[in-house]
């Protein structure tokens, strides 16, 4: 392998691009022309810009944040799993993602091998996910829960 | 009617449909749903007032604004009622980008960003670790983040 493969490239991103990223990851329907008249340039460049951005992956679609309570989702648990056999790992990453209550999954160091981040109905919800659909793929050894009473906060990575 | 909140199904078809795009034209969201534009406009605005929409952005990737490495941190505390203070102390560190208070050996969980182990150990050392009533730290570091998805609109 060569080393170029191990080190992600990070994209020229200009002053220009960082205003630019500041307004659309706040508020993902501002329109073109106010984050144009914003920046000082036309909008045909706010256009091009964006675009730029989405083709080299800075930024990777837009969302409505959605709030899980106001949803039914009143749990948030961070789920630690430790593995039979390291080299199980693939495997039972791809029956995880099928589970759609987990919404993160990390490959990771220290105790843990798998990290997840999981959103449930109820406490009783999260039980029935870990006994019936978590804890029965094969490799998985055991688990390790926690869950959060509160969540303080959640933000997007600072654009500089 | 669905008991979340008052939402019926076509609130659900319509949060489905932007919160994966939220820049959909609502004539398009209209033309998918069944329902005038001006409606779905309503609609959205009630989700917004009742908060079950919190916001919209773009998503930005960490790893192309130079973020590398992803963390979770597990703080223990000196003791429990100190939570609220330590909170509001981290929330003025931009690179913490999540703040749990969880059950659990942990009394506070958050995920960091840091452009590298080197920033990361700074972020610990210099800011983490120097607010009154952290008592020490756990890191996990993300090795790769094999999938983020939001939560399922329908069940």
């Amino acid at each position: 392998m060569q080393s170029d493969d191990l080190i992600e490239s990070v994209p020229e991103i200009d002053a220009l691009d960082e205003k630019i990223l500041k307004l659309i990851t706040r508020n993902a329907r501002i329109p073109f022309l106010e984050v144009a008249r914003e920046c000082g340039v036309s909008g045909a460049a706010i256009h091009q810009r964006v675009q730029r951005l989405l083709n080299i992956g800075v930024v990777s679609g837009s969302e409505f944040v959605v709030n899980p309570t106001k949803l039914g989702y009143n749990t948030c648990a961070y789920m630690g799993v430790i593995l039979e056999k390291a080299t199980e790992h693939r495997k039972v990453v791809e029956h995880l993602e099928k589970i759609p209550e987990i919404v993160e999954c990390h490959y990771i160091t220290g105790q843990y091998a798998i990290f997840l981040k999981v959103q449930t109905k109820t406490n009783k919800h999260l039980k029935k996910l870990i006994d019936e659909k978590i804890q029965p793929i094969e490799g998985i050894s055991r688990t390790e829960t926690f869950i959060s009473l509160e969540q303080e906060f959640k933000r997007q990575v600072p654009v500089k | 009617m669905t008991l979340r909140n008052h939402l019926d199904e076509v609130d659900l078809k319509i949060l489905e449909i932007i919160s994966k795009n939220a820049r959909i034209p609502f004539k398009d969201v209209a033309g998918e749903v069944g329902i005038s534009r001006a409606a779905v406009h309503q609609r959205v605005n009630r989700m917004v007032e009742l908060e079950v929409i919190t916001g919209s952005g773009y998503y930005v990737n960490p790893k192309k604004i130079d973020y590398r490495t992803c963390t979770y941190i597990g703080i223990f505390l000196d003791k429990g009622g100190i939570y609220a203070d330590v909170a509001e102390r981290l929330r003025e560190i931009p690179e913490v980008v999540e703040c749990h208070y969880t059950t659990g050996q942990y009394g506070i969980f958050v995920k960091v960003y840091a452009k590298d182990n080197e920033h990361l150990k700074s972020l610990l050392s210099d800011q983490i670790q120097k607010i009154q009533g952290i008592s020490s730290t756990e890191t996990i570091i993300s090795l790769e983040e094999t999938f983020r998805r939001t939560l399922p609109v329908y069940p």
